[in-house]
């Protein structure tokens, strides 16, 4: 359950997030689209710590984590898979997944490693490969997999699709998926790929320049004339 | 992975033996030799904690040395505290002293850190010259001459540099192994991605580097006991600072036994070549560190493991893996 509202956030002098609200409740996919600079990475980076809001707040289950570092918002189960992935590229794949447990005790490390290697069975013959080395894909899959390991409540996730083929993208989403429906999961995704993100997500948001100007149910906005016009090109 | 691990212990357990029987057999220039090499080992150590495992090249760590080396020679002068305690309270010193500086410049990366510590040792050694009272400012400072034999007192000076280096060693042996150093290897890779872990990055850098600083001011204690006689020049000078950072270069950054295999490397060249190029021997260290830089830019540990033309691969082999290896995943 996250409540966000009038939040503010920018980097230095330049505002990018004016007077926001979203929530993303139990059991959803969220997704948030909207065109480049409209502050969705922005967005994402306040929500998980890595930078800090000028103003306004951010509630996960009641606690405020605006004002925190990102190791306590990892702590209180909101897990973040940053745009173009950010491996630790010097690290074989198993010490990337290690790393996203790294705030949990070491009791579970092996079955919750066995859970990411049954979810993407690629990496399973590759853990001991250095992640610089994978294809783009599996790089992703990486990331997923290092995401999932601290066993979230939230998951945040930039650009699921960058750079990658369509089969891919298929295949990762289809994953995520799976885990939201398997455990407790929440889902708050950007996505550039509006026709996918409408089809998984059950509500989503449409950012421009740093404000929210559109909300709904995915297929109420699917449906609308204005976002089919600006983001489908129908 | 068994047997690497018992060549290891073997060839550790000579190698201590060596080092342990050596000292009482040499002459005095030899047992000098060993010393300086014992202690640049220490150096380059230290430096391995917050620059090969952190990936913050701290080529002004030498400020810890030479506080290491003044807060001694303060200490037994001034209060007249005995030198065990004035050691361990120079390195608590330098462990305190990188904490209080490491909040603001661990900030900073890449050159832009490098020159901040570079700045901080030009600082401390400037503040060192103006503290007339207390440090003697340009003059230097002696301190109290041991009440010993000299070969008694030299064999003590070396075992004590021996002991640090073993503690050091170990430190980063465990470390390297423990998830605190997991987390510094993830910030050396990718420190925000480390940041949205759950690692508490500041904490971690400060951490590696006062543990880094403890062990260098350790070092400069040891030295200006060693000495006598320390002046700021000498204690605080940057090619002491550029000495230690090429033989972490030499030996293997992010290695545990690169930088002992580093000094020791290092000295061997020291005697035998530029013994021949007295006038320019600072020339010959700048060419060694481009040629490091271009030919073995891992270090010669990963270098000896992967090549076969080495006599002891076996031995280099065994001694990266307990350098390299990460140990967690199996303990699950």
């Amino acid at each position: 359950m996250l409540e966000i509202e009038h939040l503010a956030a920018g980097y230095g002098e330049v505002q990018v997030i004016w007077d926001l609200g979203l929530t993303v409740g139990s059991g959803e996919v969220v997704a948030l689209l909207g065109a480049n600079g409209a502050g969705k990475t922005t967005l994402l980076k306040v929500i998980s710590g890595v930078l800090r809001p000028s103003g306004g707040s951010v509630k996960f289950h009641g606690c405020e984590l605006s004002g925190l570092g990102p190791e306590q918002v990892v702590k209180s189960g909101i897990s973040h898979i940053p745009e173009g992935r950010q491996l630790f590229s010097g690290m074989t794949v198993e010490e990337n997944l290690v790393m996203g447990a790294y705030t949990r005790s070491t009791r579970g490390l092996s079955s919750g490693l066995e859970r990411i290697y049954e979810i993407f069975p690629e990496l399973s013959n590759k853990r001991k490969r250095q992640a610089g080395t994978l294809s783009g894909g599996e790089q992703q899959m990486c990331a997923v997999g290092r995401g999932l390991m601290s066993d979230p409540k939230l998951l945040l996730i930039d650009e699921l699709s960058l750079g990658l083929a369509p089969v891919v993208v298929e295949r990762l989403v289809r994953a995520v998926m799976e885990v939201h429906q398997q455990r407790e999961l929440d889902i708050l995704f950007v996505e550039q790929d509006v026709q996918l993100a409408l089809e998984v997500a059950t509500r989503a948001y449409v950012m421009e320049s740093g404000r929210i100007v559109k909300q709904g149910a995915s297929q109420v906005l699917m449906d609308d004339p204005a976002v089919r016009q600006a983001y489908l090109g129908l | 992975m068994r047997n690497n691990l018992a060549a290891v212990g073997i060839w550790v357990a000579v190698l201590f033996l060596v080092l342990t029987t050596l000292p009482l057999i040499l002459s005095g220039y030899w047992l000098k030799i060993l010393t300086n090499i014992i202690m640049f080992a220490v150096l380059a150590q230290s430096c391995n904690i917050i620059s090969g495992y952190t990936g913050y090249p701290a080529l002004g760590n030498v400020v810890f040395f030479g506080l290491g080396a003044y807060s001694t020679a303060i200490l037994m002068n001034r209060i007249g505290a005995p030198f065990p305690l004035a050691l361990l309270a120079a390195g608590l010193i330098s462990g305190l002293y990188a904490a209080v500086l490491g909040l603001p410049i661990l900030k900073t990366k890449g050159h832009y850190f490098v020159m901040a510590t570079l700045g901080v040792n030009e600082a401390t050694r400037e503040l060192v010259n103006n503290l007339d009272f207390l440090t003697g400012g340009g003059i230097g400072m002696s301190l109290p001459i041991p009440d010993r034999s000299i070969q008694s007192f030299y064999i003590l000076i070396y075992f004590t540099m021996l002991v640090i280096l073993v503690s050091c060693t170990l430190l980063v042996h465990f470390v390297s192994r423990s998830p605190f150093g997991f987390a510094l290897r993830a910030i050396r890779a990718n420190e925000q991605a480390a940041g949205v872990m759950g690692i508490n990055t500041t904490l971690c850098k400060t951490g590696a580097w006062v543990a880094s600083a403890f062990f260098t001011g350790l070092a400069g204690g040891v030295y200006a006991y060693w000495l006598t006689y320390i002046e700021s020049q000498v204690v605080f000078s940057i090619i002491i600072g550029v000495k230690f950072f090429v033989i972490l270069l030499l030996g293997g950054a992010g290695t545990v036994f690169g930088p002992l295999l580093g000094a020791f490397m290092f000295q061997i060249i020291d005697q035998f070549i530029w013994g021949a190029f007295p006038e320019f021997h600072l020339g010959v260290l700048g060419l060694l560190m481009i040629m490091v830089v271009i030919f073995v830019p891992n270090g010669l540990l990963r270098l000896f493991e992967t090549r076969i033309w080495f006599p002891a691969k076996g031995l280099f082999q065994a001694l990266g893996v307990m350098g390299t290896r990460a140990g967690r995943s199996e303990k699950g």
